[in-house]
């Protein structure tokens, strides 16, 4: 393709949204993919479509983040319409259990800042959770329940989103590593790959496990932390759930998708015993029926997780002709983060507000208080 | 956790064969094979429970019982009922038998997981009645229950024979085997044959017992026709492509049809292990690299039988030793000039008989013309129920992997883990792209290696392992 | 079903001891050794499975477990393979269901 107007860097769901809504847009779009679509990450994920769910630091509820969220959800229930099948866009509500009753004032707090941004979230005891879920075992204390969350399988919707791009003109292209982003300056020009340079108005970096380093190719340092989530599914059983567990669903043909581990630190998507025996484990003392389920597949991949838990997003400061976004919530937030970062090209600026997820927030952190934050990411969720 | 030198993946011909000479060394062996007893698909024999006469038992009976009580008289642990649902860091091997998960840790693994017969789509595959040559076997040989009344065999190649024998031994009637190629194309390979008086002898019983029975060449299956079950059969004359001729469609009418097309290797363990892979073109698929010693490219584990090579019972049996003595060679149990003194006798034996393994390979391998059977409307993915037009709209979409055909439309995400179907739409992928089989059809294998009940891992013991 | 079941059984074979098991409500011959797939098969039933989505009649392909067409209810265990399964007194099988979705 020639006279690349956005070079989208990462086959992925961000990715690919941010393709399709550039495409839609009019504007010439070359997307360039490693390896596969959706190989990555959202090609591993649980497929959470979630206002209510969310393990970040702070019990507080950030407006600016359920913003975002509610925005995405209704995009993705116009996309399921407009483009149908492979996205399986399934609106069942969400359960947040919890088990420990010391957590219920956080998760009061929780379901009342929720509340107060114009998101139907209950919290639910023991007998409630129940009435809904009957399902689960009576190791739950309560939890959060959130009826206008979805869920969908993240490659699926890949494949989907790639192929309504296309149509409207986007090339797309596998099996191409992007080896570095080039700079003149303070503009970014274009990509390099194996075989040649490709010069674009604009480059968008959402490469994922790679942006990192892509990104520091064109001298921007990217303070990211990542973790390892297994993934498991069981065979086909009669339907027996009727909302969604962070993080157990049951999709439409019957098929029980479990997860996830949170092995901070760990790069690679190997299966291991101690995280099959922990998922399994948890999941079985919280749905006894699937003691009658059989694992039959197993998979993994690696989140990147931005120190504070919240999106890196938006333009760079300083820089021209560059975005990126790199996020733990890539299913959730993937339609808005494509809409906006057109938006950023198309306009300059966003229809909804995106300066919490600036990059430089994190400007002077070091090491250390990379360190710190990741625990505190995870001792919350 | 329990422990063993060697651990031995698959108790066939080449298991049981491997067991043995490492058993003899003092290494502490186990052998490990998912069904409830030893021989695997070639040995296989119906339960003690059948009171069978001489004449009612198989050829390879008597050569399948020597190898059980050899197993057992040299005081190897054969865990049978037992899966091995995933290999972990450093040869920890995670088994599924007795209602439970139990880890296994081994010094070195020989892994003889054997063939399955090769899938081959077409339109009516999937009614009742049509099964796989090594399943019309099975029931015919294990279960003493006709595969049908009137039973057509369509395939490639000899399997067909041993297949055909017992389906009349069951009391069916053979309408027709069904012989892709024409006789006049083994005259090729005729050299191959010399000095292997034993195929000879094996091919003169067949052909004695199975007088009577028609044999028509140059034909393949193109259709199985029923409603609930199958009640007839298309084939078609088939060029030396196997490419169907124009207007050659004829019918046959039958209640049962069995497919002899050739095997594919269970290398999934082997793979998840990191063993290297081999590409074999006239095969179709992917095998596990192996040097003479059948050391694969993991240091410790070692390959014997159909997955290093579609070569039969006689070959797997070599290999078996030839991998026994190395993995018992790996432990220190033998030393490396004992090794190489034990290993020529069986290296021998294998290089005389992979001539004629070779080929038959390249005779009766599958030809382009065999992929080309699958309509729109015939299901490919027959776990998920996909059809072969779902994926041709699919790959037409630029979806052209294997991977990226089984995100959109759940090919391969069903409990037979794309065994059935990885080759099929590979083939179809193939087809609409030229891109080479090769490069489509490779596996990424992730434990469990086949599906595992829940509870037994649940509540598996914790193992001390990092992996 | 046809009134009067077929047996496919070969005559002349000495089988292990004889019992009933209960096939989508009736009784079927079965013998000591034998799979819940003999079973089956002998009486004629082919049709051991309806698939989930299109609701197609499956009876078996490979014959050795690796397929997972063959697969019926056993007592109240799901997905059970029938060639793998020893056919045993007292078991209840029920064929023709969607395979735990239906």
């Amino acid at each position: 393709m020639r006279n690349v107007d956005v070079c989208v860097i990462g086959g992925g769901l961000l990715g690919t949204a941010t393709a399709l809504f550039a495409a839609r847009k009019g504007l010439r779009v070359l997307l360039l993919e490693e390896l596969d679509l959706a190989a990555g990450a959202s090609g591993a994920a649980f497929g959470g479509v979630s206002v209510g769910i969310y393990s970040f630091s702070s019990a507080r509820v950030p407006d600016a983040y359920v913003a975002l969220s509610k925005a995405s959800l209704a995009l993705y229930a116009q996309l399921q319409d407009e483009l149908g099948p492979p996205m399986d866009f399934a609106r069942t509500g969400s359960l947040d259990p919890f088990y420990d009753p010391r957590e219920l004032q956080s998760r009061k707090e929780r379901a009342a800042g929720l509340v107060a941004c114009g998101v139907d979230c209950r919290l639910l005891d023991r007998k409630e959770v129940q009435e809904i879920e009957p399902a689960v075992s009576d190791v739950v204390e309560g939890a959060t329940y959130c009826p206008v969350d979805a869920h969908v399988t993240p490659p699926a919707v890949t494949w989907a989103w790639a192929a309504a791009a296309k149509r409207l003109g986007a090339e797309i292209r596998t099996g191409i590593p992007v080896r570095a982003i080039l700079r003149q300056g303070t503009k970014v020009v274009g990509v390099q790959t194996d075989r040649e340079t490709i010069p674009a108005r604009w480059v968008v970096n959402v490469a994922g496990a790679g942006a990192e380093a892509l990104a520091r190719s064109a001298g921007i340092r990217m303070p990211i932390a990542y973790s390892r989530g297994q993934m498991f599914v069981t065979d086909r059983m009669p339907p027996f759930l009727n909302t969604y567990i962070h993080n157990i669903k049951q999709t439409a043909c019957g098929t029980v998708v479990l997860g996830a581990t949170r092995e901070s630190g760990v790069r690679n998507t190997a299966t291991s015993v101690q995280g099959t025996r922990e998922i399994l484990g948890w999941a079985r003392r919280l749905l006894p029926a699937l003691d009658r389920a059989r694992l039959v597949r197993s998979w993994a991949g690696v989140r990147m997780v931005p120190p504070d838990g919240y999106p890196i997003m938006g333009k760079v400061e300083g820089l021209e002709g560059f975005l990126h976004a790199v996020m733990h919530r890539g299913v959730t937030l993937g339609p808005i983060v494509g809409q906006l970062l057109v938006e950023l090209i198309t306009d300059g600026r966003t229809t909804l507000d995106i300066h919490p997820y600036r990059m430089s927030r994190f400007a002077g952190t070091d090491a250390t208080d990379l360190a710190d934050a990741k625990e505190t990411f995870y001792a919350s969720s | 956790m329990r422990r063993a030198d060697v651990a031995v993946i698959g108790a066939g011909p080449a298991g049981m064969a491997a067991a043995i000479p490492a058993s003899e060394s003092g290494a502490q062996v186990v052998v490990l094979d998912e069904y409830r007893r030893m021989g695997g698909q070639f040995f296989k024999r119906a339960a003690s429970d059948f009171q069978l006469q001489p004449s009612q038992l198989s050829a390879e009976h008597a050569a399948g019982e020597r190898l059980r009580t050899q197993v057992a008289d040299k005081g190897v642990e054969v865990l049978t009922d037992t899966l091995v649902w995933g290999v972990f860091d450093d040869k920890v091997l995670m088994l599924y038998g007795d209602g439970k998960s139990s880890a296994l840790q081994a010094r070195a693994i020989v892994i003889a997981t054997g063939a399955y017969d090769r899938p081959v789509a077409f339109p009516g595959w999937t009614l009742p009645g049509v099964m796989t040559a090594g399943g019309a076997q099975t029931i015919a040989r294990t279960q003493w229950v006709k595969p049908g009344r009137r039973v057509v065999i369509a395939g490639a190649g000899p399997f067909a024979m041993p297949v055909a024998q017992q389906v009349v031994r069951s009391g069916a009637e053979i309408v027709a085997i069904v012989e892709a190629t024409r006789p006049f194309e083994w005259a090729a390979h005729a050299g191959a044959l010399w000095g292997q008086w034993p195929r000879f002898k094996e091919a003169f019983n067949y052909w004695r017992s199975l007088r009577g029975v028609p044999v028509i060449f140059g034909h393949k299956i193109v259709r199985a026709i029923g409603r609930d079950s199958v009640e007839a059969v298309e084939i078609a004359a088939v060029d030396r492509g196997w490419h169907s001729i124009e207007g050659s469609t004829r019918r046959l009418e039958a209640d049962a049809l069995a497919l002899a097309y050739g095997f594919l290797p269970n290398i999934e363990l082997a793979d998840a292990c990191g063993c290297e892979l081999r590409w074999d073109g006239f095969g179709a698929a992917w095998f596990v690299k192996c040097d003479a010693a059948m050391a694969t490219s993991v240091s410790g584990v070692f390959a014997a039988g159909e997955i290093t090579g579609i070569a039969g019972s006689a070959v797997a049996m070599a290999e078996g030793r030839l991998a026994g003595i190395s993995a018992a060679e790996h432990v220190g149990t033998i030393d490396a000039h004992e090794a190489a003194r034990k290993r020529r006798a069986p290296a021998d034996e294998r290089t005389h008989l992979m001539r004629f393994a070779d080929a038959l390979n390249e005779l009766f391998g599958p030809r382009p013309g065999l992929r080309e059977g699958m309509e729109d409307a015939t299901t490919v993915c027959r776990c998920e129920e996909v059809t072969a037009g779902d994926i041709r709209s699919c790959v037409r979409a630029g979806c052209a992997s294997v991977k990226g055909i089984k995100d959109w439309t759940r090919a391969g995400m069903g409990p037979c883990q794309g065994r059935v179907c990885r080759s099929l739409v590979a083939q179809l992928v193939s087809q609409e792209t030229g891109m080479a089989l090769e490069s489509l059809q490779r596996p990424r294998v992730r434990p469990p290696f086949k599906p595992v009940p829940f509870d037994a891992i649940a509540q598996s013991e914790p193992a001390e392992i990092s992996g | 079903m046809h009134p009067a079941d077929p047996d496919l059984r070969t005559p002349g074979v000495e089988r292990g001891a004889a019992f009933t098991l209960e096939v989508d409500g009736r009784p079927l011959p079965a013998h000591e050794g034998e799979t819940v797939l003999g079973v089956l098969w002998a009486a004629g039933v082919r049709s051991l499975r309806q698939t989930a989505v299109k609701g197609e009649p499956r009876g078996f392909l490979c014959g050795m477990g690796t397929c997972f067409d063959c697969l019926v209810t056993v007592d109240d265990r799901l997905n059970v393979r029938a060639c793998l399964e020893p056919a045993q007194p007292g078991m209840r099988i029920v064929t023709r269901r969607k395979h735990a979705t239906g």
